[in-house]
C-alpha cells in the first residue's frame, strides 16, 4: 500500500482530520521529489566516473603503433572535451546538479589521464606522490567553480594518496606538511555544505572522507620517535568524537555521523594497543626529558598541536553544550594523566585497561538509556575486546580462558535478551 | 559560494592554468632532447605495472657510491641531491666523470637522489640512484619484453642499453636498445616468430 492510501485509510478511520491529511500528503510529496532527484545525479556521477576511468585504462594500454605527437594530442583531447562539457554545464545547466557533478568528475579524471599519458609517452620517473599532488592541485578550482561535491571527494582522495606516497613511503623523506594546507583549501566548501545541506549524502560522504584522510595523514609524520603519535591519535579521535556530537544534536545512524563513529572506533583501537606492555616498556624517563628539553621531534610537535586543538574544542563543547554531550571526548583527557603516570610507574598499562572497561560500561549505559542496540553492543564489544586482548597477552591456563569465554558469551546473550525484553515492554506500553 | 560574475573568469583562468602547465611540461621534456647530451646506460629489465600509466619495463640500476670526508655529519639523515657529470668509455657507454654537491656550471649534468651514511667520525658514504627507472611498453608486449630481456641478459655477447638525454639535471629516456636495435622492433619480431 502506498503512503497516499495509508493517509486515505487514516482519514476514513477518523485517526487524522482533513487538514492533517493534506499536510501529510504535501510533506511526502516534497520528500519524494527530493529523493527522485537523487537518482539522475547518482547515474550522471557514476557515468562520469566510469567514462573517465575507461579513458585512463584505454590510454594505459600504450598504443605503440601511434607516434608520440599523436599520443600527446590524444592525451589532451579528453581534457578539451571536459572543458567544453564543464563550460556548457556552467553556462546552460548551472542549476542542474547532475550536469555539474558528472562533467566535473569527467574533467578531473581526464586531467589525471592526461598527466598519466604524458608520463607514459616520455617515460617520466615514478614519483607517485608528485603525480597525485599535481592532480589534486588541478582539481581544487573545480570544487569552487563548478560547486562540485564529487570533485571535492576526488580531491580529498588525491591529497590522501599524496600523503601516503610522500609521507609513508620510505623512498621520499620530505614531511608532507603541505597536506594540511591542501586540506584547509577544501574547508570553505565543506563549511558551505554544512551550512546549506547538512543532511545531504554528499555532506555525509565528505565527513567520512575528511575524517579518514586526517586519520591516515597524522601517521605520515612518524619517523624515529613514533611513540609520541599514540597520544596524538587519541587526541585526534577525541576531536572527532566531540565534533560528531557538536555537528548533530540528535543521535544519527552510525553511517551518518562519521566523526562520532571513527572517533569511537579509533579511540578503542589505540587504547587496545596501549593496553600491551611493549608500548610502556619504551615509555621511560627519556620521554619526560625530551618534553622538558623543548628540542621537540616532529611527532611531539604534532601531538602537542593536536592536543591543543582537542582541548580548545573540548572547552568550546562544554561551554556551548554543558549537558551529557561529548560523551567519548573525555577519553584523551583522562589518558593524559596515564601517559605521565607511565613515565614513573608500571601502573599505566593497568590504568589504560581500566579506562577501556569504563569506556565500555559508559557506552553500554548510553545504549540502554537511548534504547540503541548498536551503541549498546559497541560497549559490549569494547569490554570483550579488552578482556580478549589481555587474555592472549597473559599466560592464563586453558581452563581459566575457557571459563572466561563462557562467562563473556553468557553475559552477551543475557544483556541482549534484557535489552530486547525492555524494548518489547516499551512497545507494549 | 563564489559571486556568479566571477565564475566564468575563474573557469577560463583554470583552463588556461591547466593547459599552460601541460604545455610547459611538454616543452621542458622536449627541450631535454633538443639541447641535452645523449648517453648510453647499460640496463636490465623486469615487467611491473602502473595503475594509471600501464605496463613498463623496470630498469634496476646499481646505486652510485660517493664518499665525502669533511664536515659530513650535516648530510646524514634526509635524502640529498647530488649532481653527476658523465663521460663515455671505449665501448661508448656512459661512465660517471664527477659527482658534486652543487650543480656544475658548464657541463650537462644529471640530478641524482640518495642517502649518506656515516662510516666513522670523519667519513660518510653516500649511495645515489639513477632517476630513470621505467620504460613504458604496450600492455601485450610487456610480458614478452621481460622474457626477451631475460634471454639477452643471460647472453654476455648481447648488450642492452637505454639511450638517455641529459640536460641541466633533467633527463629524457628516449628508448631501449638491444645490440643497437630498438626494443620495440625486437618485440615485434619476437611476436611474429611466436605466431609462425
Amino acid at each position: 500500500m502506498s503512503i497516499k492510501d495509508d493517509i486515505q485509510t487514516l482519514l476514513s478511520d477518523g485517526i487524522i482530520d482533513q487538514n492533517t491529511a493534506h499536510r501529510l500528503a504535501r510533506y511526502y510529496s516534497i520528500k519524494n521529489q527530493k529523493s527522485s532527484k537523487r537518482i539522475p545525479i547518482l547515474i550522471a556521477v557514476l557515468g562520469g566516473l566510469f567514462i573517465g576511468l575507461g579513458i585512463i585504462l584505454i590510454l594505459a594500454h600504450n598504443w605503440d603503433q601511434i607516434s608520440k605527437t599523436t599520443k600527446t594530442v590524444l592525451a589532451i583531447l579528453p581534457l578539451i572535451l571536459g572543458y567544453l562539457l564543464c563550460g556548457f554545464a556552467l553556462i546552460r545547466r548551472s542549476d542542474d546538479e547532475a550536469w555539474r557533478e558528472s562533467t566535473s568528475m569527467f574533467l578531473v579524471l581526464a586531467f589525471g589521464a592526461c598527466l598519466a599519458l604524458i608520463g607514459q609517452i616520455y617515460h617520466l620517473p615514478s614519483n607517485m606522490g608528485l603525480f597525485y599532488l599535481t592532480w589534486s592541485i588541478a582539481t581544487l578550482p573545480l570544487i569552487y567553480i563548478m560547486r562540485s561535491a564529487a570533485a571535492s571527494v576526488l580531491y580529498i582522495s588525491g591529497i590522501t594518496l599524496y600523503v601516503i606516497y610522500a609521507g609513508y613511503s620510505s623512498g621520499e623523506d620530505n614531511l608532507p606538511a603541505s597536506y594540511w594546507a591542501l586540506l584547509a583549501a577544501v574547508i570553505p566548501y565543506y563549511h558551505h555544505k554544512l551550512k546549506t545541506s547538512v543532511s545531504s549524502y554528499w555532506t555525509i560522504m565528505l565527513h567520512w572522507w575528511i575524517a579518514l584522510s586526517m586519520t591516515v595523514a597524522l601517521g605520515s609524520c612518524a619517523r624515529s620517535d613514533g611513540d609520541w603519535l599514540y597520544p596524538g591519535y587519541l587526541a585526534l579521535f577525541g576531536i572527532f568524537s566531540i565534533m560528531g556530537d557538536l555537528m548533530y544534536t540528535q543521535n544519527r545512524r552510525v553511517l551518518e555521523n562519521a566523526y562520532r563513529t571513527i572517533g569511537a572506533i579509533g579511540s578503542v583501537i589505540v587504547l587496545l594497543m596501549l593496553g600491551y606492555d611493549w608500548f610502556w616498556n619504551d615509555w621511560t624517563h627519556s620521554r619526560f626529558d625530551h618534553l622538558l628539553s623543548l628540542d621537540w621531534s616532529v611527532e611531539l610537535w604534532t601531538t602537542i598541536i593536536v592536543s591543543l586543538i582537542y582541548f580548545s574544542i573540548l572547552v568550546y563543547a562544554r561551554s556551548t553544550r554543558p549537558t551529557d554531550r561529548a560523551y567519548s571526548g573525555w577519553v584523551y583527557a583522562s589518558c593524559l594523566g596515564v601517559f605521565l603516570l607511565g613515565i614513573w610507574t608500571p601502573w599505566a598499562q593497568l590504568a589504560i585497561n581500566l579506562i577501556l572497561i569504563l569506556y565500555g560500561l559508559k557506552t553500554i549505559f548510553r545504549g540502554l538509556h537511548a534504547d540503541d542496540f548498536g551503541v549498546f553492543n559497541f560497549g559490549l564489544i569494547i569490554i570483550i575486546s579488552t578482556v580478549l586482548c589481555r587474555f592472549f597477552d597473559g599466560n592464563l591456563p586453558f581452563a581459566y580462558r575457557g571459563l572466561l569465554f563462557l562467562i563473556l558469551g553468557v553475559c552477551f546473550v543475557v544483556a541482549n535478551y534484557f535489552m530486547i525484553k525492555r524494548r518489547n515492554s516499551y512497545a507494549a506500553e | 559560494m563564489l559571486p556568479n560574475k566571477w565564475i566564468p573568469w575563474l573557469f577560463i583562468l583554470m583552463v588556461v592554468g591547466h593547459l599552460l602547465f601541460i604545455m610547459n611540461t611538454l616543452r621542458e621534456v622536449n627541450n631535454i632532447k633538443a639541447k641535452g647530451s645523449a648517453y648510453k646506460f647499460e640496463v636490465r629489465g623486469v615487467d611491473p605495472i602502473d595503475v594509471f600509466r600501464g605496463r613498463y619495463i623496470n630498469l634496476p640500476m646499481p646505486p652510485v657510491p660517493y664518499s665525502i670526508q669533511d664536515n659530513c655529519a650535516q648530510y646524514i639523515g634526509d635524502k640529498r641531491d647530488v649532481y653527476a657529470t658523465f663521460t663515455t668509455d671505449q665501448h661508448g657507454f656512459a661512465r660517471i666523470n664527477n659527482i658534486s654537491m652543487q650543480p656544475p656550471e658548464h657541463d650537462d649534468f644529471l640530478k641524482m637522489n640518495g642517502y649518506f651514511q656515516k662510516i666513522d667520525s670523519q667519513n660518510c658514504q653516500g649511495y645515489f640512484y639513477y632517476p630513470f627507472d621505467r620504460f613504458y611498453v604496450n600492455e601485450f608486449k610487456a610480458p614478452m619484453a621481460e622474457e626477451v630481456m631475460r634471454q639477452f641478459n643471460m647472453d654476455s655477447t648481447v648488450v642492452t642499453y637505454a639511450l638517455v638525454y641529459i640536460s641541466k639535471g633533467d633527463f629524457l629516456l628516449d628508448n631501449i636498445y638491444v645490440d643497437d636495435q630498438p626494443i620495440g622492433e625486437i618485440l615485434d619480431q619476437y611476436m611474429q616468430d611466436q605466431k609462425e
